[in-house]
């Protein structure tokens, strides 16, 4: 969709659209369009309910199905031990965090200014957290996956964490609040009184990637200066432990 | 909220408790709409093993992004068959599944006995959705068919049915117009089931 796509020619596609029958170029077009368009909104919410109906009819899905995504997810979220992670014992040395962790964090950065650029940033940051959103959930369905639910200590704040015997994990879902432009989360590993830094992940994180190595106990995520730290003096935002 | 109490509950209400981390939650909307969302995928993609996994990504996915939900927008069912459909889709584009298929063709004269349940009940579905296709006009009911079950594009709908791709976009439109027209009048008078 090189050209500026008109409401007419959008319209048309609706329907193909609802039922994904529209390449991806098309797809984002007509996604750009409905952020704005609350007529289109509406017929595409028709559309994906008679879709619905077509799909009537149903077979029993197997009880081990659900086994299997209960097993994905955690009865109850890890015991916190706050002596575990103190001011005093966060620290780390940049030869021991490069030599333990590597640093490979994907975040979603802010979306420019100027006012034409924003809508395709927002649909590309859409697209590409989607895609991450696919990474996460294969880990987080595979049967040797982890999850860790890291908490704040009033137990407010929460980010969900999947995680593989291979170092690859994803913060599937939190509620980190957004931080100004000149701060960052910054994502650490824990290993005993030791944190090694696995990376910063934006002020404002999406889905995020990240890639640790070696035996970790935990995870932590602090409030950094953009770019992040070597050593912090900061207490976690949230954290949490693998259950022993 | 107790247990009990979450099998009566909304699908919106379930949705908020399943965004509170409420496992209990999540488990009554898979009761409630696992089994269309499998049947769903099991229809596009022929074959129950890719459909189960579509069936977990879905969940893992309302679990996860359960605030990704308007009920505003339409019921949670039509949100998780959406979810579902696309996923199957992309499955069935992939080269994966293209081989698999290819794999599967080929061993077709193999007798399974295991599965006859599956075939039983995979006639039963394609009998209703037959007849809720049969309100609309051949035209409409080929386009919506090839592009719904067959994982096509429009482009490669033309194409198959040898068509302009606009008329096919027009058909694929006012078809589905035409069914939730149809449809809703069913599901009022008869009690269509969509639990």
């Amino acid at each position: 969709m090189g050209h500026h796509v008109t409401h007419l020619e959008i319209q048309e596609l609706l329907g193909a659209y609802a039922i994904h029958a529209v390449d991806a170029e098309e797809r984002r077009g007509v996604e750009t369009h409905l952020s704005e368009c609350p007529s289109c909104r509406t017929e595409v919410s028709e559309h994906l309910e008679t879709a619905a109906l077509l799909s009537a009819g149903a077979v029993r899905a197997p009880a081990f199905g659900w086994e299997r995504i209960a097993a994905a997810l955690e009865d109850s979220p890890p015991q916190l031990d706050l002596r575990r992670v103190t001011r005093r014992s966060v620290s780390l040395k940049v030869a021991s965090a490069i030599a333990i962790c590597a640093a490979i964090v994907i975040g979603f950065l802010a979306l420019k200014v100027a006012q034409q650029d924003r809508r395709m940033d927002q649909m590309s940051a859409a697209l590409a957290d989607e895609s991450l959103m696919r990474s996460a959930l294969a880990v987080a369905a595979h049967p040797e996956a982890e999850r860790l639910l890291l908490l704040s200590p009033d137990q407010t704040r929460t980010a969900d964490v999947v995680f593989l015997p291979d170092g690859t994990g994803y913060i599937v879902r939190h509620n980190l609040k957004p931080l100004p432009t000149d701060r960052t989360y910054q994502m650490w590993a824990l290993e005993g009184d030791r944190a090694v830094s696995i990376g910063v992940i934006g002020y404002r994180p999406g889905v995020v990637a990240f890639r640790f190595s070696g035996e970790i106990e935990g995870f932590a995520i602090t409030n950094e200066v953009a770019g992040g730290v070597n050593v912090t003096g900061n207490a976690p935002v949230v954290s949490g432990f693998r259950k022993s | 909220m107790q247990s009990s109490s979450l099998e009566l509950a909304s699908d919106a209400t379930l949705v908020v408790a399943i965004g509170r981390w409420r496992q209990e939650a999540l488990a009554e909307a898979y009761r409630r709409h696992a089994g269309a969302v499998l049947a769903l995928a099991r229809r596009i993609l022929g074959e129950r093993t890719l459909a189960e996994e579509v069936v977990q990504e879905v969940f893992l996915r309302l679990w996860y992004q359960a605030d990704k939900f308007d009920p505003e927008r339409g019921s949670l069912r039509s949100y998780l068959l959406s979810h579902a459909h696309g996923r199957s889709i992309d499955l069935l584009r992939s080269e994966a599944s293209r081989r698999h298929r290819e794999e599967r063709e080929a061993a077709a004269t193999i007798q399974d006995t295991n599965h006859v349940e599956d075939e039983v009940t995979d006639k039963a579905v394609a009998a209703q959705v037959r007849d809720a296709l049969s309100v609309l006009p051949d035209t409409e009911r080929r386009a919506i068919e090839l592009a719904y079950f067959g994982g096509h594009t429009y482009q490669e709908v033309a194409v198959l049915l040898h068509e302009p791709e606009g008329t096919v976009k027009s058909r694929i439109r006012a078809g589905l117009r035409r069914l939730r027209t149809a449809l809703a009048d069913v599901v009022a008078g008869e009690g269509w089931d969509t639990t």
